[in-house]
């Protein structure tokens, strides 16, 4: 019924139109709106304003993403879980993460965790997909295939919410005049929420053991002129619940991590034809893993305990010429990456291992009147005792208007790319899962979309309908054998699929309305091993056929509402489609009403709204509804 | 525009070209297997996808234990084994063991044991190895605990040779000794020192007890099993057999065939061997486990799990794995002459075979 409703809105599209009259991406973004789907860029481009994660009651970054068309977030148990990013089914290796400018890394495991951002302090969170449109963002993220921007803000704002399963968020922010902020944020989850665990014919109604989560982040920002410099640290203090496993819910699995960061960034624009930019980070992480089985013996040799140190070293520099000549814009930029990765940890097989990544790119973009197009090679050269690797990246993409006038703009936008990722420290040295002879995992991505946005009697719209096609090769995979698992470079799969968004404003007298619907058609498959009929061809494990959601925004003067829903149709956890693996079709619902004062903000939130049952990873359930009380005071 | 719709006309047809089916065992071969048996599957780690599969008159029935529970099996079905017309079953993740009816395949009790591995009786009693550094002692009746005794650490394979349960402890590949129990006192009586990381063990009923060592290539290339024997009527001296990664017993007990699955990890391929070795002679045996080239052929490449001789017609079983899809399963007479291959078992990793 959601979907019929997604649809109708986006068949509807056609009759409206909005005024945006230039081609940079910014001109969307000065805008009333909060939810952002850009109709301007070459390549699929989507964002979430601070106002809208608020409507919505969203705290965190995971969740705000679920409403992003194009990705799929792998969630191994709602509240404090982990959640990773995987973008049109490439797997979390190939998304990169941005944070205030700056690439957020994990030489270790190659993908982000990103539960560990909290959006209450974050003024957007965007999705690209493909190359970026900035010619100045790090060379470093040009291999992905995607990439999350986080930009944090600075005020004065104290937040707090309390909910179901003890769940706390406590978050104060403060910001000078001198360009000096902070801010720090705290959360806690009992996370032992009830849930609905079905066993063949059996329902049985069961409660999470082991999920409490405690982390403290907090940030020290100066941003004056140039200067954007950053010190943060993070501490994380999590049980993990694990898979459900059937007739045994002993779990005690346990992970502690700490993480200190120093980032500064200076960018200047010399003329109006220079701009450079300098960006360094040092980021230092420490994670501690125990398994929670006791040694058997005192003689036993096995490992429980796991021990790891990440040192990273990053600097960056670039420079961007932009040159016009009447309607012509031609911008080119060169931009030179250095990483250096270290990881230090207690198992036998990997005491100490580095590698340093060199990224250089070369990136050009050109506009004629509404005719747009960009173009990018990086090369990677990565060196580690004694094996290097190294890969070429270019993108090509392109938009051009096909119809245009005041109040309608039509556009066909088009990319083609190469990206890859390399082998994480676990893959390559991790006990006998590593294997030092892996090669980087590429993906080559086609893009083809049309884009409309307009005006009618001041109804603002934008809708895009995008086709994609990845082929991915040298997919490193890990594999269970008789002894260990081990992973190689042994997989090919395909992915491909239709993308559509829309996104209406109705700026009705004291009540304007904000509607975002997306909708995805998508398939991927595994193109490995034609020999094996079991696996040739079928779908990749939690590949849904079709997903959607949407969220609407109401904002009047007594009270806000936010409502947001998702729906995702039947998946597999494997590649054999049977009754074992099959994962229901589900829809969740959420629904957030606030009221505001001139300094306060008292806000009222129902997550999962139908008390829904379901798992995106089979056996991690997701927590069931669930109620919250926040406050924000403004000083 | 007309190049657009055209290709978006091409993109959905090759959405609608993709179908998705249920899993369907398709057979291959001409032999008719005349065995009975019940197929245990372990299952993938983490998914609760062990059961059962009967296999009877040449056809498959799979999941019975959920057709007949109406509930899963678990997660890691590790072993299975008649005794007195009732199957015993000790599931490794969920933490139990449980007795079934033979006929119905109804649970009929169940008794929590802490990460329980595999299974031996005597008729009299069911014994149970552990992770927890014991083998417990419980009742074919009730499956109540009536003792318990500390052996190493990740204990693995049971056999019981004359009036001794002997255990591999694998001390999860770091260990090197299989304990000897004496069965009347049920106690620990020695330690016998073996290669590295034991795990199988194989009873002969010739007052020796055949142990499967495993090692790894210094790069993790590749993985090595060998095979020893320790003679329990000899003060418990083992001796080194062959290099193999899998045994059963011939239907005579005259033989023990060995099968060498040997993985090359970069490239996830596999080589494997067959072989009969004559207990007598102590020595390979010229004779082929299997007689026809073209079953001799299929096999050689395969990633074998599971390898069993039905004890009363010789006919061989032997299962394949991919750790993530149903195995496929190989039958063929007791010579190797004809056969029949099930391109799906009904689960993931069929890792043993008992027959009625």
């Amino acid at each position: 019924m959601l979907l019929l409703v997604f649809a109708a809105l986006t068949m509807g599209v056609a009759t409206d139109s909005i005024s945006t009259r230039t081609l940079s991406e910014t001109s969307v973004e000065a805008t009333a709106t909060v939810v952002r789907t850009s109709t301007t860029t070459a390549t699929p481009q989507q964002s979430l304003h601070s106002e809208a994660l608020q409507r919505l009651g969203i705290t965190e970054v995971g969740e705000a993403l679920k409403l992003m068309n194009g990705i799929s977030v792998k969630d191994y148990g709602g509240l404090g879980g982990m959640k990773t990013v995987s973008i049109r089914n490439l797997g979390a290796t190939h998304t990169g993460v941005l944070y205030d400018g700056i690439p957020v890394s994990n030489a270790q495991a190659g993908q982000i965790d990103v539960a560990r951002f909290g959006s209450q302090q974050l003024s957007e969170i965007r999705l690209g997909i493909g190359t970026s449109s900035d010619l100045l963002t790090p060379a470093a993220v040009d291999c992905y295939s995607g990439l999350i921007s986080l930009t944090s803000q600075s005020s004065n704002l104290f937040c707090a919410s309390y909910g179901s399963w003890n769940t706390l968020n406590a978050m104060t922010s403060f910001a000078w005049k001198n360009g000096l902020s902070a801010h720090t944020n705290y959360r806690h989850t009992d996370g032992n929420y009830p849930f609905t665990l079905n066993n063949g014919d059996k329902k049985l109604n069961e409660r999470r053991h082991n999920g409490r989560v405690d982390d403290l982040n907090t940030e020290l920002n100066y941003h004056k002129g140039c200067w954007q410099i950053k010190g943060a640290g993070y501490f994380n203090d999590r049980r993990l619940p694990g898979s459900v496993v059937l007739y045994n819910y002993e779990t005690h699995e346990h992970m502690r991590e700490a993480n200190g960061l120093l980032q500064a960034k200076y960018q200047r624009e010399f003329s109006r034809h220079w701009t450079l930019v300098i960006r360094t980070k040092y980021n230092h992480a420490m994670t501690h893993y125990n398994d929670g089985q006791q040694q058997p013996t005192e003689t036993a040799s096995v490992q429980h305990v796991y021990n790891y140190r990440q040192n990273e070293y990053y600097g960056s520099a670039g420079a961007m010429k932009s040159l016009e000549a009447g309607p012509i814009r031609v911008r080119f930029s060169l931009l030179y990456d250095v990483l250096l990765a270290s990881l230090h940890s207690n198992l036998s097989t990997a005491h100490s291992v580095q590698r340093t990544t060199h990224y250089g790119v070369l990136r050009t973009d050109a506009s004629y009147r509404k005719y747009q197009i960009q173009g990018g090679l990086l090369y990677t050269i990565s060196s580690e005792e004694n094996r290097n690797h190294s890969a070429w990246s270019p993108t090509i993409a392109a938009s051009v208007p096909l119809w245009s006038n005041p109040d309608h703009d039509v556009r066909l936008r088009w990319m083609s790319r190469v990206a890859f990722r390399l082998p994480t420290f676990n893959e390559t040295y991790y006990y006998v899962l590593g294997n030092h002879n892996l090669n980087p995992e590429k993906a080559r991505e086609h893009n083809i979309g049309l884009t409309y946005s307009g005006s009618l009697r001041q109804i603002r719209m934008s809708a895009t309908a995008d086709v994609y096609h990845y082929r991915v090769k040298d997919k490193l995979i890990a594999f269970p054998t008789a002894f260990a698992w081990k992973v190689g470079n042994l997989g090919e799969a395909v992915s491909q699929g239709i993308e559509v968004s829309t996104h209406i404003l109705f700026p009705v007298p004291h009540c304007p309305m904000e509607l975002s619907a997306n909708y995805q058609l998508q398939d991927t498959r595994n193109l490995d091993n034609p020999q094996n009929p079991n696996t040739y061809r079928k779908p990749l494990p939690y590949m849904p056929r079709h997903t959607a959601n949407g969220m609407l925004i109401i904002r009047t003067p007594w009270l806000n509402v936010g409502y947001s829903a998702q729906w995702t149709s039947e998946r597999y956890s494997s590649t054999m489609n049977t009754f074992r693996y099959r994962l229901e079709p589900f829809s969740e619902h959420s629904i957030s009403v606030s009221r505001n004062w001139k300094w306060l903000e008292l806000q009222a939130t129902v997550q999962n709204l139908t008390d829904e049952q379901y798992s995106l990873i089979q056996y991690y359930p997701m927590p069931g509804r669930q109620y919250r009380i926040s406050v924000r005071i403004r000083h | 525009m007309k190049k657009l719709s055209l290709f978006v006309s091409i993109f959905a047809c090759l959405f609608a070209s993709c179908s998705d089916d249920d899993e369907v065992s398709v057979k291959n071969g001409d032999y008719t297997p005349k065995s009975e048996a019940v197929i245990l599957y372990e299952g993938s780690y983490g998914h609760n996808n062990s059961d059962l599969t009967e296999f009877r008159k040449g056809e498959i029935n799979a999941d019975v234990y959920y057709q007949a529970n109406g509930q899963y099996m678990g997660d890691t079905g590790q072993d299975i084994i008649e005794v007195k017309d009732t199957y015993y079953v000790s599931v490794h993740g969920s933490n139990y063991v449980c007795k079934l009816n033979e006929d119905t395949f109804k649970e009929e009790c169940r008794q929590t044991v802490n990460q329980p591995r595999y299974l031996a009786s005597d008729g009299k009693y069911l014994y149970v190895s552990t992770y927890q550094s014991k083998v417990l002692k419980l009742s074919l009746t009730d499956l109540s605990l009536q003792a318990e005794v500390g052996v190493g650490s990740y204990t693995e394979g049971l056999a019981i040779e004359g009036n001794y349960l002997l255990a591999a402890n694998s001390d999860y590949g770091y260990g090197n000794t299989v304990t000897v129990i004496d069965l009347t006192t049920f106690e620990a009586v020695q330690d016998v020192t073996v290669p590295n990381n034991p795990s199988t063990l194989l009873a002969t009923g010739t007052g020796k007890v055949l142990v499967k060592t495993t090692a790894y290539t210094s790069d993790y290339s590749s993985a090595i099993s060998t095979i020893s024997s320790i003679d329990v009527n000899n003060r418990f001296q083992v001796e080194t057999v062959e290099e193999a990664s899998h045994m059963t017993l011939s239907a005579d007990g005259k033989y023990v065939y060995f099968a060498n699955c040997v993985p090359d990890y970069p490239t996830y391929t596999y080589e494997t061997s067959f072989f009969k070795y004559d207990l007598q002679k102590k020595a390979v045996s010229s004779e082929p486990v299997f007689a026809n080239d073209t079953i001799s052929a299929k096999l050689s490449d395969i990633s074998l799990y599971l390898f069993a001789v039905n004890p009363k017609n010789g006919e061989i079983f032997v299962g394949t794995s991919d750790y993530y899809t149903n195995s496929v399963l190989y039958v063929t007479d007791r010579k190797g002459s004809s056969w029949v291959s099930y391109s799906d078992i009904g689960g993931v990793n069929a890792s043993k075979a008992i027959f009625d």
